[in-house]
């Protein structure tokens, strides 16, 4: 099995099996920091060097980080939140359909209760360019929202003169980087943004923790959603699992410590395997702008294929599509759709996906797989007639 | 767990009867069908005899294993029956044979609704070749 979905899960890294393990076993720092003797002190001891620690790697303060359950709790946690805090200011949220769900569904739940949602068109290749949220701006927006790298394309956004425009106006911004920590430097408070969503699980750390930045200095309030013993300063009750956010805070370390020699070597790989696609198949598209790229994102669609044969065929291939699937129907990506391509080549995307753990033979094992499949299935459909 | 039954895998592995016939054989009629909602074709070719047996049939395919599977395996049924004798297949049969599940029961619907389209094809020109012959012999007697 080639392993090529890392922007859906990547595995926890050694080192941080290592440094959560030591917070886990009897003799380890297991006690609940919000305990106040001595087991539980030296508890919150570890979880605040934790926080001051994430702080610093995204260009925050510690008292900017709230720990949660990851990005879609992140996501939901600063969009219902801050619309419960001011909601009475303005109504309009601003952003585009390529938002993951976890902020669309926020959004679409914010709707149901009297707020206007504004989508933001998109350019080509699916970027947001600032200028286009900037001139959506009014008095009647209260936030918008927009990821710094997407999920599916690969495509980065332009945050820091996003978060621009809307301070100039006196918008909220938020950004879900779930994606984009270790793969694009990050300085929360330079950019000047109100909030921004982190996960561990996307680049090396386990699954069920993540961080919310929420900027504190011009503070941005919001209006908790989970409600209990008053953990993180009232915003997110719930026992903090100390375990969790260490192997959080050890991935990101190393994620960003790395990030400069593996994106570019991620980038050749993401590269190496587009020439080899490009060259062995004709009729493929990229679905990303080009030149606003994440390194560790490859989104193609193959003309004449459909893409359930497509994924089934590459059974030995672990990559995702451009299809949802639930459990009676798979539907085209609406991220896909948003960038203008049709259901057709929506259905027949591939999403190649590269962390830390992906090497040369991977990527060119995956390609010898993919140019076998897509050839094999053209060659029986009826509507396809390769170029000589 | 397998999205697909055994039989259904095998043939969309391993097609059989893949391509169509050339442009100079005789006895050719082809048949197509298309689902708008999943962008799906399933194209039949059949060769006849002269007596209305299936010589050879050949397919193609855009679609989802379960159609393959089903145009594959439909080529292999046809083989030596006679063109009226294979109107009584119904999509059910195709269903149970590849096991497919409900969701996939329109891909057998499509290779019944391809042959269908062939064989009408068929009928239709040999109706429009025995006019041609009456026609013919109507000339021939006024001479």
């Amino acid at each position: 099995m080639i392993y090529l979905d890392h922007a859906a899960t990547t595995p926890v890294r050694e080192e941080v099996i290592e440094a959560m393990s030591r917070c886990l076993g009897e003799q380890g720092h297991y006690a609940n920091p919000g305990s106040e003797h001595v087991a539980g002190r030296q508890a919150s001891q570890i979880l605040e060097q934790a926080r001051e620690r994430f702080a610093q790697l995204i260009g925050a303060g510690r008292e900017d980080i709230i720990f949660c359950s990851g990005a879609t709790e992140a996501n939901n946690m600063a969009l219902l939140g801050m619309a419960g805090f001011y909601g009475n200011r303005a109504r309009k949220l601003l952003l585009p359909k390529t938002e993951h769900k976890s902020v669309l569904d926020p959004c679409r739940q914010l709707s149901s209760q009297g707020y206007k949602i504004s989508w933001l068109k998109l350019a080509e290749g699916g970027v947001l360019t600032p200028s286009t949220l900037n001139e959506a701006l009014d008095e009647q927006s209260l936030l918008a929202t927009c990821m710094l790298l997407n999920n599916e394309t690969g495509v980065i956004n332009n945050i820091p003169q996003m978060a621009q425009y809307c301070s100039e106006k006196n918008v909220l911004l938020h950004s879900d980087a779930a994606q984009a920590l270790g793969k694009v430097p990050i300085a929360v408070r330079r950019w000047g943004l109100a909030s921004m969503s982190f996960s561990a699980h996307k680049l090396g750390g386990p699954k069920g923790v993540g961080a919310l930045y929420l900027r504190r200095k011009p503070k941005v309030a919001i209006k908790p959603l989970m409600f209990g013993g008053g953990q993180e300063r009232g915003l997110r009750s719930g026992t903090l699992p100390l375990h969790q956010i260490v192997g959080l805070v050890r991935a990101a370390e190393l994620a960003v410590a790395e990030m400069e020699t593996e994106t570019q070597r991620l980038a050749a790989l993401r590269e190496r395997l587009w020439a080899q696609l490009c060259e062995a198949l004709p009729d493929i598209h990229l679905n990303a702008h080009s030149k606003a790229q994440s390194p560790h994102i490859l989104n193609l669609s193959f003309e004449g294929v459909d893409g359930e044969a497509l994924r089934a065929d590459l059974d030995q291939l672990a990559v995702s599509s451009g299809s949802a699937c639930t459990s009676d129907h798979a539907e085209p990506s609406y991220v896909l759709r948003a960038l203008g391509r049709s259901d057709a080549l929506a259905d027949s995307s591939l999403r190649f996906s590269f962390s830390w753990p992906t090497q040369q033979q991977d990527v060119d094992l995956a390609a010898q797989m993919v140019i076998a499949s897509v050839k094999r299935l053209r060659a029986i459909s009826p509507s396809w007639s390769e170029a000589a | 767990m397998s999205l697909y039954s055994d039989k259904v895998w095998r043939l969309f592995r391993e097609p059989r009867r893949v391509g169509c016939f050339g442009p100079d054989e005789e006895g050719v009629v082809s048949g197509s069908a298309t689902t708008p909602a999943s962008h799906a074709q399933l194209v039949l070719h059949l060769k006849l005899a002269a007596d209305g047996r299936i010589d050879d049939a050949l397919f193609q395919a855009l679609g989802c294993p379960s159609l393959i599977a089903s145009g594959a395996w439909l080529c292999g049924w046809l083989l030596g029956r006679k063109a009226d004798a294979v109107t009584n297949l119904e999509a059910s049969g195709i269903v149970e044979q590849l096991e497919l599940t409900p969701l996939k029961r329109y891909c057998a619907v499509m290779a019944l609704d391809a042959l269908n389209d062939a064989l009408n094809k068929h009928s239709n020109s040999k109706t429009q070749g025995s006019l041609q012959s009456d026609l013919e012999t109507v000339e021939t007697d006024n001479d």
